[in-house]
């Protein structure tokens, strides 16, 4: 750029090695053990099919803009259409969103370690997703017999349809099975890395609340997986030998591939959301540069929704002939998970308050969190809840609500830390501007798209229909959820401007851009290749006492006062 | 076996590999194996306790179980107990063995281990070969009502004899990788590699087989005290 900091001088000086420049060539990165390589084709592979299953979003609110079925080919082909969003959303870009992709990042920085535990089984777990998103892409590209593009099972891919499908639903079988296991072998990593890695001086609860989440996260990548992918691999079976477990008519049972389903889609759940609000306790105590509250209440209630989460599985059944007792059970249990979530919420705002806020871009994610999160989180009650439920299953209501949690929160959450970690990741600023534009863009069409789906959802609108009666209230609502599809997508593209502007022209990023004191942030950026020379010393790092602001490096530096420290 | 088992072997030193990241030069870091393995063994735990429960599902759903007509359960299932409890015991002494330094003990017991894994492997062959067996029968007792229909078998009897085969091929399919485990770690035994203070390989044989093991009484205890 034309600012005439120091141009000349650095320029032509050698720049100092990161892992950006320590080795170079395609190789050098295809077959790299670095995590931090490792994290940013993760991230480039994820949001290329975040990209591509949004486009199928915008192609499912179009279709929906009338009440006929007038601009999808066919109603077979939209049911194609929202499987495949859900199943790309759910496998390959919001599981792995927060963990293999800033996780792999930002947790040995944060653990002031040179890597993780097993570089190679994280390269392996990089090329198990690789796979398994070839194989359930594949199917995009694949008619069957009645000339549709895709597999129309639903995500959940329930049987007996899922049995008697003629798309290639084993194809897009295996590629989630594949993707398990790359969610499996990166959840063992970063629990041996957590548990093994740290620094000597760093007990437990001196961790960054971040990688509490990330090992909860991880318990349930390796505890909950394996079920999915043995429900899969029978599901294969059941398709290719007509085995009969799951097929009512050779006398299975369909409703045990419900529970075999759910027992482990349920903690996807929480595999989704426990890393978004790691990333979200970060982001409120750095930019509100104030000590988060209540750090112990944070740490364990990850580790207690991570537990809870294993027991309210039948919640997503309480219209699958369960018996009424055990639908009660799994209510009450439903309710239980509000209290450690709701621990999280009250610690966040309670650190908020009479901090000296920065409203930056990552700060609005981070708040944008709180309000969605709280939204999807109380509608979850209705849902929890069983007469109201037996009213509101399979309506836009249910679409709404874990719209509002994987998209509202989980989503959100990683823009929030893609943009806090840009810097770091990049040695590159982004333009305050273009970010907080695309974030209101974003926010605004995302409450625009969701919000009226939870009234049409209540007035019983339901999902997965490609029309609806034209006389049946439902258009407005319609119409403008599209609109607000719209809007977010013109978001998106703008924060796609934002970083490519970044990348090719943003100035050079200081080391610690907001403050921050984990100690990612006492490493350059972008990191060197080992990360750090030597292991660093372990300090508070939610106490941000120690950092000043600097105007001339546009980042925060250490204050040079000896020891005893004056409050800032 | 190249050498008498009293010599002293002549030990090839190890080669320390270039480790990435280097947390300590030419060694990997210590205790993250294990570790990683315990978590490791506790995923692959989860796949047999959801059959396990499908099982008991199907079990209480279709009574009397087993259901008129099934054929037995075969004999050689308890063969088969007594091979995988035999190479348990074999990488044990294999285990006890290199923490000794004892070579033509280590050499012997992780070829004993492999042979005896094949072994089950193939008592496993046969138990299916029994079930097919069985199954055939059933066909035959329940003929299709005209030709060209499938055959008229009674559900719990179709179900009977697919869960028997889906719960032992699960075993299978686990015991196929143990295989491919145990034949690396005898190669790399024979060659000497295994030292008393660094024996990774041994050791995730071990907890392997172990687990092998366990799973396989699961699976053998649910069939046998299933079908009473």
């Amino acid at each position: 750029m034309s600012t005439s900091y120091q141009s000349s001088a650095e320029e032509t000086a050698p720049a100092p090695e990161n892992y950006l420049t320590s080795s170079r060539g395609i190789a050098s990165w295809i077959f790299t053990l670095d995590h931090k390589r490792i994290g940013i084709l993760y991230g480039v592979m994820i949001l290329l099919s975040f990209a591509a299953a949004g486009f199928i979003a915008l192609l499912i609110r179009t279709e929906l803009l009338t009440p006929a079925l007038d601009r999808a080919p066919s109603g077979d082909q939209y049911n194609a259409w929202f499987t495949l969003h859900g199943a790309i959303m759910v496998f390959m870009v919001i599981i792995p969103g927060v963990p293999a992709a800033l996780g792999n990042f930002v947790l040995p920085l944060m653990l002031g370690a040179k890597d993780v535990a097993f570089p190679r089984l994280n390269l392996m777990s990089f090329y198990f997703w690789l796979g398994g998103a070839g194989f359930l892409l594949s199917t995009l590209f694949l008619a069957g017999s009645t000339k549709v593009y895709g597999v129309d099972t639903g995500w959940t891919l329930y049987p007996p349809h899922s049995i008697r499908t003629t798309q290639f639903a084993s194809l897009a079988l295996t590629g989630v099975f594949l993707l398990g296991f790359s969610s499996i072998f990166t959840g063992l990593n970063f629990i041996v890395t957590i548990q093994k890695l740290r620094p000597r001086a760093m007990t437990w609860f001196k961790m960054p609340l971040f990688l509490w989440a990330i090992y909860s996260t991880a318990v349930l990548q390796v505890m909950a997986t394996p079920v999915l992918a043995i429900t899969l691999l029978l599901l294969i079976v059941e398709r290719t030998m007509g085995i009969g477990i799951f097929n009512p008519a050779l006398g299975g049972d369909p409703v045990l591939f419900q529970h075999f389903f759910w027992f482990y889609s349920h903690p996807a759940v929480y595999i989704m959301i426990l890393p978004a609000m790691g990333v979200v306790s970060e982001l409120i105590a750095v930019h509100s540069h104030r000590h988060i509250f209540g750090y112990r209440f944070i740490a364990w209630s990850s580790v207690a929704i991570a537990m809870f989460s294993f027991i309210v599985w039948g919640h997503h059944m309480f219209t699958s002939t369960m018996s009424p007792l055990m639908n009660a059970i799994f209510s009450a249990l439903t309710f239980s998970v509000s209290i450690p979530s709701a621990i999280k919420v009250f610690n966040w705002l309670a650190t908020l308050y009479k901090a000296s806020i920065s409203i930056t871009t990552p700060m609005l994610y981070g708040l944008a969190f709180i309000i969605l999160f709280t939204i999807g989180g109380l509608t979850g009650l209705h849902l929890g809840t069983l007469q109201v439920d037996i009213h509101l299953h399979d309506t836009y209501f249910v679409v709404a609500h874990f719209h509002y949690v994987m998209m509202g929160s989980a989503l959100m959450a990683m823009f929030g830390g893609l943009h806090h970690w840009w810097p770091k990741i990049t040695g590159r600023t982004y333009s305050e501007l273009l970010g907080q534009v695309s974030f209101w863009l974003i926010f605004i069409g995302f409450n625009t798209a969701f919000l009226p789906q939870f009234v049409m959802g209540s007035l019983g609108m339901p999902r997965r229909y490609a029309s609806y009666p034209a006389d049946a209230g439902f258009t407005g609502y319609h119409i403008a959820s599209t609109i607000g599809a719209y809007i977010m997508a013109v978001g998106f593209v703008v924060m796609f401007v934002c970083f490519v502007q970044s990348l090719a022209a943003g100035r050079k990023a200081a080391a610690n851009p907001w403050g921050g004191n984990s100690l990612e942030w006492h490493c350059a950026a972008p990191p060197p290749h080992t990360n750090f020379e030597t292991v660093p010393e372990v300090i508070d790092c939610y106490d941000f006492h120690d950092w000043r602001y600097d105007a001339a490096s546009g980042g925060f530096i250490k204050k040079t006062t000896a020891p005893g420290r004056v409050p800032a | 076996m190249r050498d008498s088992r009293d010599a002293p072997d002549p030990i090839p030193p190890v080669e320390p590999r270039e480790v990435w990241p280097p947390y300590a030069k030419g060694q990997s870091l210590p205790g993250a194996g294990v570790l990683g393995m315990w978590f490791f063994l506790a995923s692959l735990t989860m796949p047999f306790l959801a059959v396990f429960v499908g099982y008991l599902v199907f079990r209480a759903t279709y009574q009397p179980w087993p259901p008129a007509g099934a054929p037995p359960l075969p004999a050689l299932l308890w063969v088969c107990t007594g091979l995988i409890l035999c190479a348990s015991i074999a990488v044990h002494w294999g285990l006890v063995s290199v923490r000794a330094e004892r070579q033509a003990r280590v050499r012997a017991a992780t070829l004993a281990a492999l042979v005896l894994g094949a072994a089950f492997f193939a008592c496993q062959c046969g138990v299916w070969h029994e079930v097919w067996r069985g199954w055939e029968g059933v066909l035959a007792a329940h003929p299709a009502a005209a030709p060209g229909e499938q055959p008229a078998v009674p559900a719990a009897l179709r179900i009977f004899v697919v869960t028997l085969f889906l719960f032992t091929s699960l075993h299978a399919i686990h015991v196929i990788g143990g295989l491919v485990l145990q034949t690396v770690v005898t190669i790399r035994a024979f060659r000497g590699v295994y030292r008393y203070y660094h024996h990774p390989g041994i050791t995730y044989s071990a907890m392997y087989w172990h687990f092998l093991d366990a799973a396989w009484l699961l699976v053998f205890l649910a069939l046998v005290l299933g079908s009473r």
